[in-house]
């Protein structure tokens, strides 16, 4: 008789509850931000009313994005990740690039791609495509500036003693939290909760990340500077499909 | 005029596409708030919609199911899904629905997949 792991039925509940949670708040953000598009189509809306529909819709982005984090998570615990089908990380990035002005309407980014190679196949499915945007959007929170530049590089790496695939990210403006640039993701997870929601994002993608098998870091561009910030997303190398 | 058939389970969001719709030119012949009351009104209905907005997760008959039998009483008739659960894509896509729109999504983004199967009706 196989026994069963205690949090498996645990597990099945909070999915469910999940499940229903998401598909409700989903609906609700659906309404809210197609309002919001329709009382931007009126021509004859004011700069400032004009500024606050456009920052409501980005917050409401982010929840929406928030959601599909939770939901992605509680996928990933009950997903073997060698069952992932491999994920072109050059093409996610450019998914995310194109995606990226949708979440911060008030900023002007700039992203250069300087290391960017075709045949960086990672394990991740849809996940992956997830992981990537938001890194992108966890450095640009970062980065305290109306105007952000964003240097991208894909480069080969090791972890685990895996061969894996390295996006790096790199903004000079970047203000990075001290709790970022700690690997231990127990104490991150045992803050106090107003800590956790600012940086639900980062948490998302380093549980994430070591679901699949690869990492997600955080570390200053010059280190005790203070100054600058670089996030590294790695994940575990595939073979083109 | 391209005439459209609404079916979703809320109600503020048959009223959000009928809002979005009715303001961008087209006509809402009716609404529906679960698979069966679809399939009900689309069997009673003399003028057939040129165009279904349908839902997934709903009551009684959910999208998927409602899709299959309306493709059964007319193998051409349009159908767009709409659904916050992307998973659904392809039993949908596979039940016959012409194009699929993840929630939440962009206005245009409904506008543009509304334009390219009127023009195909």
């Amino acid at each position: 008789m196989t026994e069963s792991h205690p949090t498996q039925g645990i597990d099945k509940q909070s999915a469910f509850f999940m499940d229903l949670l998401s598909h409700d708040i989903l609906n609700n953000n659906q309404a809210v931000l197609s309002y919001l598009e329709l009382i931007l189509a009126n021509p004859q809306l004011n700069a400032k009313a004009r500024d606050y529909a456009e920052k409501a819709i980005s917050h409401v982005r982010t929840s929406t994005v928030l959601v599909e984090h939770a939901k992605s998570l509680m996928a990933a615990r009950t997903t073997d990740p060698k069952s992932y089908r491999p994920i072109d990380l050059m093409r996610s990035v450019t998914l995310a690039i194109k995606e990226l002005p949708r979440f911060f309407p008030a900023k002007t980014m700039k992203v250069r791609v300087v290391q960017g190679p075709t045949d960086a196949y990672v394990l991740g499915d849809n996940l992956a495509d997830d992981l990537v945007l938001n890194a992108f959007i966890d450095i640009v929170r970062t980065d305290p500036g109306d105007k952000v530049v964003i240097d991208v590089r894909i480069v080969k790496s090791e972890h685990g003693g895996r061969m894996c695939w390295s996006l790096v990210l790199s903004d000079p403006s970047a203000v990075l939290q001290p709790d970022m640039k700690s690997q231990d993701l127990s104490a991150l997870l045992s803050q106090d909760n107003s800590k956790m929601v600012k940086m639900a994002g980062f948490l998302f993608a380093r549980i994430a990340a070591r679901l699949l098998g690869g990492e997600f870091d955080a570390r200053e561009l010059a280190a005790g500077t203070g100054q600058g910030g670089e996030f590294a997303l790695t994940l575990v190398k595939a073979g083109k499909p | 005029m391209t005439s459209v058939l609404i079916v979703d389970d809320e109600l503020f969001i048959v009223e959000l596409y009928r809002d979005i719709l009715q303001l961008r030119g087209y006509k809402v012949v009716g609404t529906a708030f679960d698979g069966e009351e679809a399939l009900l009104k689309y069997n009673n209905s003399d003028d057939k919609p040129d165009v279904i907005i349908m839902d997934h997760r709903m009551p009684v008959m959910n999208g998927v199911d409602a899709t299959k039998e309306i493709m059964r009483l007319n193998p051409s008739q349009k159908v767009i899904f709409v659904s916050a659960d992307v998973l659904v894509e392809k039993e949908a896509r596979d039940a016959g629905a012409v194009d699929f729109l993840p929630k939440p999504f962009r206005m245009d983004d409904l506008i543009e997949k509304m334009e390219k199967v009127s023009r195909f009706h």
